[in-house]
């Protein structure tokens, strides 16, 4: 936990220092996922740790293409819309379905 | 007649926060009762604000789909609060009974220093996003129903500190939820009807890229780094902005924790539509022709007095009104408890006495009223725009909160000293970060809030010990 926390908040100042947008990017999927695993009490769920993938490559996808993508004008605007609805309904949903019935 | 129907609503709910906000927990943990729906949409309510009606369309208009980046972590931030901090808090709860984000604070490491600090920080913070719902009142206000801004601003204040002062958070919670479904409702009307008249969402679209397509770039002139640092800023954040902490406190019982995430991100997603849909059909409408702009804050003022049917003028002003009171409501409880409650429970026990503090109630309800005060003449005294007060606002929150919330609460090794040092480091860095940024320019390059949470984590990881104690 140290060591995560200290590489992802020294890996941030970094990308921001050099204005990296690609370890940006990384540190800012790692920094989600592994805030969600490491709060959660069901990390040990393999369901729970599948979801987090799936989430965390999505994101990673959207943001390299984003970030490499050759975008008409306006493509860009499309594909963030996107990404907006296509994760909206599946996060709360997974969240509620995968809610332990007894706290450890 | 709407004035005298709200005015008369305000004053029944005002009597009725009253007699149920008896003691302490009623009046900062609205007595524990809400379930999902409750909690959900106050959530939602308290933290969106003036600053998704008025300043979100207005950033639209003027960095175009690159200010999509603070609102595209949305549809993650529920279930990313329940699995960080929410399931946490609410196992502290049940032990503890905490009652607020510093004793939160308090609990896990200790009292004294690490609840006055957490306080000052939610009461600095608190006074800055309250003075973004007041300034946000004064310009709609203003320019819709064509009075001096202040006087808008100033009654929106005083209905809101009726309930406020009256019911504390047992009166502001259930009028979050109310205000929450009207905000709503109402963001889907005008976004929609935005929409239609700029001739539908392809036909807005293909007349931005006709006319400024840069507006449907995805980075601004600020760049990659600085987008997805606004992404990361507003996923993450949502884990330090005590306004949404504070709703796990209230909740009734664990198994409600099921259905937050979903209630929150169905009423956010509904809310959101209108930065999306105003911003872009505002934005069709104006490069079309249809009116002119004073400046990008007055996109959704503007758009209502110019394009939109007359009927919805007052719906907007209710929306914004309701989102400003809501999140209003809920900062006044959050700096009143820090004031009266938090600040005085660590001086006590710096000085060695046991923490108690007599006449809370009267306390927290002179304090309710001495923050709006401050509020009032932060909001209508600045010079700075209405979307990046927000965006000081909640980096505050985020620089000093995120490190002693989601690692602090979650790493058993995290020690007092480590989270006394984050929560001075986080907000000084950020501080210095905004004064530096608006003296030479940097912010582009270092975002405060977050640069000073990173530093923040730093600090409490390093200072921790290597070893369980």
């Amino acid at each position: 936990m140290r060591t995560l926390v200290f590489l992802l908040s020294c890996g941030w100042l970094f990308a921001q220092t050099i204005d990296s947008p690609v370890a940006a990017a990384v540190v800012c999927v790692l920094a989600i996922a592994s805030c969600a695993a490491l709060g959660s009490r069901r990390r040990q769920s393999i369901a729970f740790v599948v979801f987090l993938c799936v989430l965390s490559l999505l994101i990673a996808a959207f943001l390299t293409y984003c970030l490499i993508g050759e975008f008409s004008a306006g493509g860009g605007f499309i594909v963030q819309v996107l990404f907006f609805l296509l994760l909206a309904p599946f996060v709360p949903l997974f969240y509620a379905l995968s809610f332990p019935n007894r706290p450890r | 007649m709407i004035w005298l129907i709200l005015a008369t609503a305000v004053i029944g709910f005002s009597c009725w926060g009253w007699r149920k906000a008896s003691d302490a927990t009623a009046f900062f943990a609205a007595s524990r009762s809400a379930g999902p729906i409750l909690a959900g949409l106050g959530g939602t309510a308290a933290g969106l604000s003036a600053f998704v009606f008025v300043g979100g369309p207005g950033l639209f208009a003027t960095i175009g789909a690159a200010s999509l980046w603070i609102v595209l972590s949305a549809p993650i931030t529920g279930a990313l609060q329940c699995w960080t901090v929410g399931e946490r808090i609410v196992d502290i709860v049940k032990e503890n009974k905490v009652l607020t984000v510093p004793g939160l604070v308090a609990t896990r490491f200790g009292e004294g220093s690490p609840r006055a600090l957490s306080a000052l920080a939610v009461a600095i913070g608190g006074i800055a996003t309250l003075s973004v719902q007041i300034k946000g009142t004064a310009i709609v206000g203003e320019i819709l129903l064509d009075v001096p801004g202040w006087w808008v601003a100033l009654a929106t204040l005083i209905a809101t500190l009726a309930y406020s002062t009256a019911g504390g958070m047992r009166a502001g919670l259930v009028a979050e939820a109310v205000q929450g479904g009207i905000m709503g409702f109402s963001a889907l009307a005008i976004a929609g009807f935005t929409l239609w008249h700029a001739g539908g969402p392809m036909r807005a679209f293909e007349t931005v890229q006709r006319l400024k397509p840069e507006l449907l770039g995805i980075w601004s002139s600020a760049g990659p780094t600085a987008g997805i640092g606004l992404f990361l800023l507003f996923a993450l954040g949502t884990c330090a902005q005590p306004h949404y902490l504070q709703k796990f406190l209230m909740l009734d019982r664990r198994e409600s924790l099921r259905w937050l995430p979903a209630v929150m991100t169905a009423s956010l997603i509904a809310v959101l539509t209108v930065w999306i849909g105003v911003g872009l059909g505002g934005a069709a409408l104006w490069l079309d022709g249809n009116f002119i702009l004073a400046s990008p804050d007055q996109l959704t003022p503007t758009l209502l007095e110019a394009v939109l049917p007359a009927w919805m003028t007052p719906l907007a002003l209710i929306a914004v009104v309701a989102a400003v009171m809501s999140t209003a409501a809920s900062l006044l409880n959050l700096v009143a408890a820090s004031i009266s409650r938090d600040l005085p429970l660590a001086f006590a026990h710096m000085r060695g006495r046991r923490g108690s503090v007599e006449n809370e109630l009267r306390w927290a309800r002179f304090a309710t009223v001495a923050a709006a005060a401050v509020a009032l003449a932060v909001g209508l005294g600045t010079s700075r725009s209405i979307a990046w007060l927000g965006v000081l606002g909640w980096g505050t929150f985020t620089a000093a909160l995120l490190p002693v919330m989601v690692v602090g609460l979650n790493w058993a090794q995290a020690s007092r000293r480590g989270a006394i040092l984050a929560l001075i480091a986080g907000p000084a860095v950020q501080l210095a970060l905004e004064l530096w940024g608006r003296k030479f320019g940097l912010t582009a390059l270092w975002e405060p809030g977050l640069s000073g949470a990173a530093v923040g984590c730093i600090v409490l990881v390093l200072v921790s010990p290597r070893k369980m104690q």
